[in-house]
């Protein structure tokens, strides 16, 4: 399984399939206090070299979804069901010796904090040539070589001197284009950035974003872009996943989802981008309450305790995810936003003087 | 990140059967070492010819044997142990009188008396505690030419007093370290700060404030140094500078027992060994507890 | 290196008062110490004996002297009943004996302890990880004379298998060399085995959280490799805490063990100088020892600031 190939060979697998297949996708944590259902129940298909937004609010599992399709949760003490397929093959119960042969080269991963996520007694350059060496058997000078050309096109300047320093003596931003480097060396078909920028001032933000979008479009790269920021997905992905608790409550292509959002907590979400036009201190709505406990989660829809249009129906009946207007724009709602039920569910609740249901169950 | 787990929360939160042993262990040998006088043994001197290197479990009478004179193991360790206790306690109250007092003033009052109070420590940590101790009792307990020409021979309660002295000064400097860096960190807190804001007096603060928040880990610290003076003692009597052969310790049982040893009869010197290693594993054991119930760092600057 | 710097300027201070006090371990002695030493003299060999310890003289001209004679190789004499002879003729046949008794200890220890902790460290929860666990917790808690006595028993007395005492030079004789030394050195490095292992683990599983070493893992590393070249290095800093921590353990561990064994190291010397009342020997040995270990730590300072990359360049 474990694949010999030039970091320059992509997309010449024959499956023509899509590149990566996941289907109810279940990830529990045993606990002390109970099982933590912290991804319960995702699907969505990843075509070759497109981008999939998962945006949802800390806590809600992106991390846990993505470490679970790549297979780098711990076996102890979780429990996943479901199907993950990529390129057509069952990866979702595969041991670590058989994703030993995905990882690097098929799949890679680009990590939150860049502080952390080097190995900081290791100089950059053999944290790249590291895994050249392990995956492509090419010869030292070659894999140094290489090296060095990535350190150059994810733009770090000097980069031959670069290669020998270790990652204190890196800012946070260029420390996140050496983590990039480090996981496009052996080039995976399939990149998670899981929240790539939060660690990193805003203007850096956005040269990290634009250097993964292009190094996507050169490689024809797929992506899987975590992030709680709509704003950071808005012009990126080729399709967003809006999470809540573990499970995707609406999923649209990008235009889709922007021109017509479905489900409360994706306009909740929308509504708290920041916006550069606004002037800095305008008001940034932030959506109240928190997200619920995964150990017990409530019955009905998972948000309903915080959403200003919820029924009492939404407390009882889970909503499944149904396909809205367009192909491909599913969301999980009983008073889909923007629709007739939707207006008629806010007019009520507004008129009750209520904001959510919770506020409702309480006085 | 969020998504870490924590592996081991301390899974020592309640006694568990190894803490129960090591209690009942500990309460056993300490009543043992507080009572002998007045429980119904043997004096360590009284020889039984029957007795004589018998090992254990054989001769009727003698549970644990008897020595090269004949004397019933069983004694001989109840003193031993009275003993070596007597120095362990001794040698620990010595140390947290010097260190503990050292440690808080250092640690409490900071600046120049900090300075000069660590560099005091570091410099009885330079040398080994146990070469030191052993120089310390070498010199300090040994036999002499009095000014009449004559050998002068330090006597017993001498030779123990030095022991506990010696001991305790090297432990001083240990105690005081963990003190200090303890003392440092509760000093900062607000409820000491307030207190020195309305104008406490110092050794108010630290008599009602500080002490009580350092002593969770100074007592940790104490079971733990009980082990490891009991240990010391012993390596003492292997260099010929612990307590004389008629005042039995753990340690020069031991080191009596040696000769035997070599010639197969094992039991002289395993009895106070496992001993020992008994009273050493319970005291760690207990000195784990107390540290993780108190969330006790050792190393907290 | 400024942080080495100052390192240094402590270590002089240390060395200073260690010798100071050291020098004047004979005036702690009860009685008169000329007297003392040469128990078997008389007046006329004691007046000499006298002057030649410099008691005589202020405590002062009596420290410099020494750290004269120190620094020059002069550890002073050891006086017999046969005459005076310099006690660093003792010395030097003993110091090569607990060198190698530590080094060869060090060596039991790196050996045993980092595989050990790197794999309970992996294993963290399981039967092995505990079962590991338990034996280190009651290697600590083994005095090492205790377990050299268990070893001489079984493994010498019993099994006749290793020699109990004695020491063969490495010139003489290497096999039997090794095998002098083998039951001493193991025993001296049963409890230090535990203490690396059980810091080295604890450390071990704190790294193995950090996200660099699932970053690691995201590239394809192998377990093997992951454990030995991410996990290991970071927590080499604690190991060489521990081994700065250990040293002090160490040399009072050797000393007894050489008593144990009757091996002519400076743990015997030490004992034969007490209790012939040799004070000059045994503050000469005292003081070897004492500036072995200050020696020996900043060593261990030094690979600190080498092993850490932050530390060396920072
Ligand atoms: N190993 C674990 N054991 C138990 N619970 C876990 C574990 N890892 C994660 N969780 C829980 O699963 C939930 C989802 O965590 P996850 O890290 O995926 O959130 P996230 O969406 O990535 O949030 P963030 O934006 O903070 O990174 C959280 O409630 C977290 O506490
Ligand atoms: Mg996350």
């Amino acid at each position: 399984m474990r694949s010999k190939k030039t970091t320059r060979d992509f997309g010449t697998d024959s499956y023509a399939g899509p590149l990566l297949e996941v289907n109810d996708v279940a990830t529990h944590f045993k606990t002390p206090r109970g099982l933590v259902r912290a991804v319960d129940g995702v699907s969505f298909t990843l075509e070759r070299g497109k981008t999939l937004g998962i945006v949802g609010e800390s806590g809600c599992g992106k991390s846990v979804l993505s470490k679970s399709i790549m297979g780098l949760l711990p076996p102890r003490n979780v429990v996943r069901s479901g199907s993950i397929r990529y390129n057509g093959e069952e990866i979702g119960s595969a041991k670590a010796s058989e994703m030993a042969g995905i990882w690097g080269t098929e799949m890679s991963m680009v990590f939150q904090d860049p502080m952390t996520a080097l190995n900081p007694v290791m100089k950059v350059g053999k944290q790249i040539t590291e895994s050249l060496r392990y995956h492509l058997d090419v010869s030292k000078s070659f894999a140094n070589e290489t090296a060095t050309e990535l350190l150059r096109s994810v733009g770090i300047p000097e980069p031959a001197r670069r290669v020998s320093q270790y990652p204190f003596e890196f800012s946070g931003g260029m420390r996140q284009r050496v983590m990039l480097a480090v996981a496009l060396a052996c080039g995976p078909k399939i990149l998670f950035a899981d929240e790539p920028t939060t660690a990193l001032d805003v203007t850096i933000q956005a040269q990290i974003l634009d250097l993964l979008d292009e190094q996507q479009r050169e490689r024809f790269m797929a992506m899987i872009l975590v992030t709680h920021d709509l704003g950071v997905v808005a012009g990126r992905a080729d399709e967003i996943a809006v999470m809540y608790a573990g499970k995707i409550v609406e999923k649209a292509p990008t235009r889709a989802l922007f021109s017509s959002m479905r489900h409360p907590y994706t306009e909740a979400l929308f509504k708290s981008i920041p916006k550069l036009a606004l002037p800095s201190h305008s008001h940034l709505e932030s959506i109240p309450g928190r997200p619920p406990d995964l150990v017990d989660p409530p019955a009905g829809c998972r948000f309903a305790a915080r959403c200003p249009y919820a029924q009492p129906i939404c407390t009882e009946v889970e909503p499944p995810l149904i396909q809205q207007d367009e192909l491909a724009h599913v969301a999980a709602c009983h008073f889909p936003v923007g629709t007739e039920a939707g207006n008629e569910a806010l007019a009520r609740n507004k008129a009750a003087g209520v904001v959510a249901a919770d506020s409702k169950v309480g006085g | 990140m969020a998504d870490k787990v924590k592996v081991e929360k301390a899974a020592t939160k309640k006694l568990g059967i190894a803490g129960v042993l090591s209690l009942a262990w500990m309460t056993f040998v300490s009543l043992v070492a507080f009572l002998a006088p007045w429980l119904p043994f043997d004096d360590y001197a009284t020889s039984h010819l029957e007795a004589l290197k018998v090992g254990p479990f054989i001769a009727p009478g003698f549970p644990l044997g008897g020595d090269q004179r004949g004397v019933d193991m069983v004694d001989k360790l109840v003193w031993g142990i009275r003993n070596s206790m007597m120095v362990a306690l001794g040698a620990i109250a010595l140390g947290f009188l010097l260190g503990g007092t050292a440690g808080l003033i250092a640690g409490y009052f900071k600046g120049k008396v900090d300075t000069v109070i660590t560099g005091a420590m570091s410099m009885l940590l330079a040398i080994p505690q146990l070469v030191l101790a052993i120089a310390l009792v070498a010199v300090l307990a040994s036999p002499y030419i009095g000014s009449d020409g004559m050998n002068q021979f330090p006597s017993n309660g001498r030779k123990m007093i030095v022991l506990i002295f010696a001991l305790g000064v090297v432990t001083a400097p240990v105690v005081g370290r963990i003190t200090r860096a303890n003392t440092l960190v509760w000093s900062q807190r607000d409820f000491v700060l307030a207190a020195k804001a309305q104008g406490a007096k110092n050794f108010r603060i630290i008599f009602r404030e500080v002490l009580p928040n350092v002593a969770p880990a100074m007592f940790s610290i104490a079971l733990l140094g009980i082990a490891v003076i009991m240990v010391a003692e012993a390596g003492i009597s292997f260099a010929g500078a612990g307590l004389p052969a008629d005042v039995p310790s753990l340690g020069n049982i031991i080191v009596g027992g040696q000769s035997l040893l070599l010639l197969g009869t094992p039991h002289i010197v395993f009895e106070p060994v496992i001993v020992i290693f008994l009273t050493v594993t319970s005291l760690n054991f207990l000195g784990d507890i107390v540290r993780a119930r108190f969330d006790v760092r050792e190393a907290a600057v | 290196m400024r942080a080495l710097a100052r390192r240094l300027l402590v270590l002089v201070v240390v060395v200073f008062f260690v010798s100071l006090f050291t020098s004047l371990l004979i005036d702690l002695t009860p009685g008169d110490p000329a007297a003392s030493v040469a128990g078997f003299a008389s007046e006329e060999q004691i007046a000499v004996i006298r002057h030649d310890l410099g008691l005589d003289q202020n405590v002062f001209v009596r420290f410099g002297n020494w750290t004269k004679d120190f620094a020059s190789g002069d550890f002073g004499n050891y006086y017999s009943v046969t005459g005076s002879r310099p006690v660093w003729d003792q010395l030097k046949p003993a110091l090569p004996v607990s060198m190698f008794m530590m080094v060869y200890a060090m060596i039991i220890t790196l050996v045993i302890a980092i595989p050990l902790g790197v794999l309970s460290a992996y294993k963290a929860g399981s039967v092995l990880d505990r079962v590991i666990n338990a034996l280190a917790f009651g290697a600590i808690s083994l005095p090492n004379f205790a377990f050299g006595l268990i070893l001489i028993y079984w493994v010498g007395v019993k099994g006749r298998w290793l020699p109990v005492g004695g020491y063969v030079s490495p010139s003489e004789n290497l096999g039997e060399h090794f095998r002098s030394l083998a039951l001493p050195s193991i025993s001296l490095a049963a409890g230090q085995v535990a203490s690396y292992m059980r810091l080295l683990r604890s450390d071990m599983i704190q790294t193995l959280q950090e996200d660099f070493i699932l970053m690691a893992k995201a590239k394809g590393m192998s377990a093997r490799r992951i454990l030995w070249m991410h996990a290991l290095k970071p927590s080499s800093l604690t190991l060489l805490t521990v081994a700065g921590l250990n040293i002090g353990a160490l040399i009072g561990g050797a000393v007894v063990l050489e008593i144990v064994f009757t091996l002519p190291g400076m743990g015997r010397l030490i004992v034969e100088a007490i209790s012939a009342k040799q004070y000059v020997a045994l503050q000469s040995s005292v003081a070897l020892i004492a500036f072995f270990y200050v020696g020996v730590n900043l060593i261990v300072d030094v690979f600190y600031q080498i092993v850490d990359p932050r530390v060396r360049n920072g």
